[in-house]
C-alpha cells in the first residue's frame, strides 16, 4: 500500500499511442492511395508462368475456375483484372470457361462470380456456349472430388436454374476434356491437391501470402503449375496484362505500410527490452 | 429396434460405405454406385447445415428466454437470417439489395480491422526468447522480400526472404503435409477397426 502510483502522462496512455499509430497508418497509406507513384516492381517468375499458362490453353480449349474470393475482391478490383484475362482468351481464341465455387465459407463466393459476370465485357460471347456459371455448390471437397471424377455429376443445374443437359458447353463434357484447372484458395490448398493433382492437368492457384507459403511443398513438387502470390501476384499480373485496377494503388499503399509495420515491431521489442533491463537494475 | 441404437450399428453404417468407396477408388468397379454414394454425402452435408442452424437457434432462443447477457443481439440475428432467407427465394430485388448495398460494403468495411493489426504489432509483438526472435526476424525478412520498396533498397531482403520461403518453410510444410497424410491413414485404419468413433460424437 506504501507504493505511490505515478500519474500517467497523456503521451503514455495506450489510447493516445493507438491513435498515433492509426494516424500514421492513415497518413502513410492515403498519400499513396490517392497518388500512386508506381514503384518499380520486379515481376516474379511464378506470375509470368501463371499468365502464360492461361494464354497457353489450346484454341477452343476449356478452363475451369473455382472461386473462393468474397465480394471484397470485387471492390479491391483484383479479381476484375483476372476475369478480364480469362474472357480475353474466350474472345481471342475461343477458350471456354466454367465458373464454379466450392468455397467452404458459403454462397458469398458464388455471389462474387455473379458480380464479376455482370461487369465483364462479354461482347461476342454467348452464355452457355462460351462460358457457364455453375454457382456455389455445398460440400467443398465432395464438390472437388465430383469434378475430378465426372463433371456431369457435380450439379443438375447452373447458377440460374437451367438444366445442365440444356447447356451446350456442358453437353457431353468430360472432366478429362478440361485443359486447365485454376482455383482461388481461402483455406489450405490440400483438398484441391488431393482431388485435382491426379488429373495431371495444369493447375493454377491464387491465394494470400500465408497460403502460398503453406503450398510451397506442392509448388516445388510441380503439383501447382503456377500461382499468384497474394496482392503482389495480382499487381504483377496487372502489370503484365496492362489491366490496372485499384489493387495496384492499394498495393502501393501496402508497400509503404510493410516497412512501417516492421518498424513498429522493432520499436516494441526495443522498448520491451529496455523496460525489462530497467526493472532488473531497479 | 434396440440394435439400431447400438454403437456397432452406426460403425457398420460408416465402415461399409467407406470400404466400398476404397474398393471403387482402387478398382474402378461400380463407378455409378460410388458417384451416387458421394451424392448422398453431399446431401448429408446439407442436412448437417440444417442441424447446425437448428442448434444455433435453439441455443440463442434459450438465451433470449432466460434473458442472459447480450442475448438481445439474437433478435438481430433472427431478423437478418429470416429476411435474407425470404429475399433469397421470394424477393430477388431485396436479395440483390442486401448483397450489393449491405453485405458487400460491410465486408469491405471489415478491412478497417487492419488498423487493429497495426496496433497489435505495436502492443503485442514482443519476443520473450531467442526462438521468438528467430521467428520474428524470419517473418520480417519474408515480409520485406514481398515489398518492392524494400527489395529496391537492399537486394539481400529478396534473396534471404526467398530462401526462407523456399527452404526452411517448404521443408516444414512438407513435413506437416506428410505428417497429416500418415495421420489420416492411421485414423482411417482405426475407424475401420472400430477403435476410433469420434464421428459418432461425444
Amino acid at each position: 500500500m506504501s507504493e505511490v502510483k505515478m500519474a500517467e502522462k497523456w503521451y503514455q496512455s495506450a489510447a493516445t499511442q493507438e491513435y498515433l499509430v492509426y494516424f500514421s497508418v492513415i497518413l502513410l497509406s492515403s498519400v499513396l492511395l490517392l497518388s500512386p507513384v508506381a514503384f518499380p516492381l520486379d515481376i516474379t517468375q511464378s506470375t509470368i508462368d501463371f499468365v502464360q499458362a492461361i494464354r497457353s490453353i489450346p484454341d477452343g480449349g476449356i478452363m475451369l475456375w473455382d472461386e473462393s474470393n468474397f465480394v471484397t475482391g470485387y471492390y479491391t478490383q483484383n479479381q476484375i483484372a483476372l476475369y478480364r484475362l480469362f474472357f480475353d482468351q474466350a474472345k481471342q481464341r475461343g477458350v471456354k470457361i466454367i465458373f464454379i465455387s466450392s468455397c467452404v465459407d458459403g454462397p458469398m463466393a458464388g455471389a462474387m462470380i455473379n458480380k464479376q459476370l455482370e461487369i465483364q465485357d462479354t461482347t461476342g460471347l454467348t452464355y452457355g456456349v462460351d462460358y457457364v456459371n455453375l454457382g456455389w455448390l455445398p460440400g467443398f471437397e465432395i464438390v472437388l472430388s465430383a469434378i475430378a471424377k465426372d463433371i456431369q455429376t457435380v450439379t443438375s443445374a447452373d447458377a440460374y436454374g437451367t438444366s445442365i443437359s440444356e447447356i451446350p458447353l456442358m453437353q457431353g463434357l468430360k472432366t478429362e476434356d478440361i485443359d486447365l484447372f485454376a482455383f482461388n484458395c481461402g483455406v489450405s490448398c490440400d483438398p484441391w491437391m488431393r482431388q485435382w493433382v491426379p488429373l495431371h492437368k495444369p493447375l493454377l492457384m491464387t491465394g494470400g501470402y500465408s497460403l502460398i507459403a503453406q503450398a510451397q511443398g506442392y509448388i516445388q513438387a510441380g503439383s501447382i503449375t503456377a500461382y499468384l502470390n497474394g496482392s503482389r501476384g495480382y499487381v504483377e499480373m496487372e502489370r503484365i496484362t496492362g489491366y490496372m485496377t485499384m489493387q495496384t494503388a492499394l498495393f502501393e499503399a501496402t508497400n509503404i505500410m510493410g516497412p512501417f509495420s516492421v518498424l513498429l515491431v522493432i520499436l516494441t521489442n526495443v522498448w520491451y527490452m529496455l523496460r525489462k533491463r530497467r526493472k532488473r537494475e531497479a | 429396434m434396440s440394435f439400431l441404437k447400438e454403437k456397432e450399428f452406426a460403425i457398420i453404417l460408416f465402415v461399409i460405405p467407406l470400404l466400398f468407396l476404397l474398393f471403387n477408388y482402387y478398382t474402378g468397379i461400380e463407378n455409378a454406385a460410388a458417384s451416387e454414394l458421394i451424392g448422398w454425402g453431399s446431401i448429408l452435408w446439407n442436412f448437417s447445415m440444417l442441424i447446425g442452424t437448428y442448434t444455433m437457434f435453439k441455443y440463442l432462443a434459450t438465451n433470449l428466454v432466460q434473458r442472459k447477457k447480450d442475448s438481445e443481439y439474437s433478435i438481430i440475428l433472427f431478423v437478418s437470417f429470416f429476411s435474407y432467407l425470404y429475399c433469397m427465394y421470394a424477393y430477388p430485388a431485396g436479395y440483390d439489395f442486401i448483397l450489393s448495398s449491405l453485405q458487400t460494403p460491410l465486408g469491405f468495411g471489415l478491412l478497417v480491422s487492419q488498423f487493429t493489426t497495426y496496433t497489435l504489432l505495436f502492443r503485442g509483438a514482443r519476443t520473450r526468447n531467442w526462438l521468438g526472435v528467430l521467428l520474428l526476424i524470419s517473418a520480417i525478412f519474408y515480409a520485406l522480400s514481398m515489398i518492392p520498396i524494400a527489395t529496391r533498397t537492399w537486394v539481400g531482403f529478396q534473396i534471404i526472404g526467398t530462401w526462407i520461403n523456399n527452404v526452411p518453410n517448404a521443408g516444414v510444410m512438407r513435413a506437416i503435409t506428410i505428417g497429416m497424410g500418415v495421420g489420416l491413414v492411421a485414423t482411417l485404419v482405426r475407424e475401420l477397426t472400430g477403435k476410433e468413433t469420434h464421428y459418432l460424437g461425444g
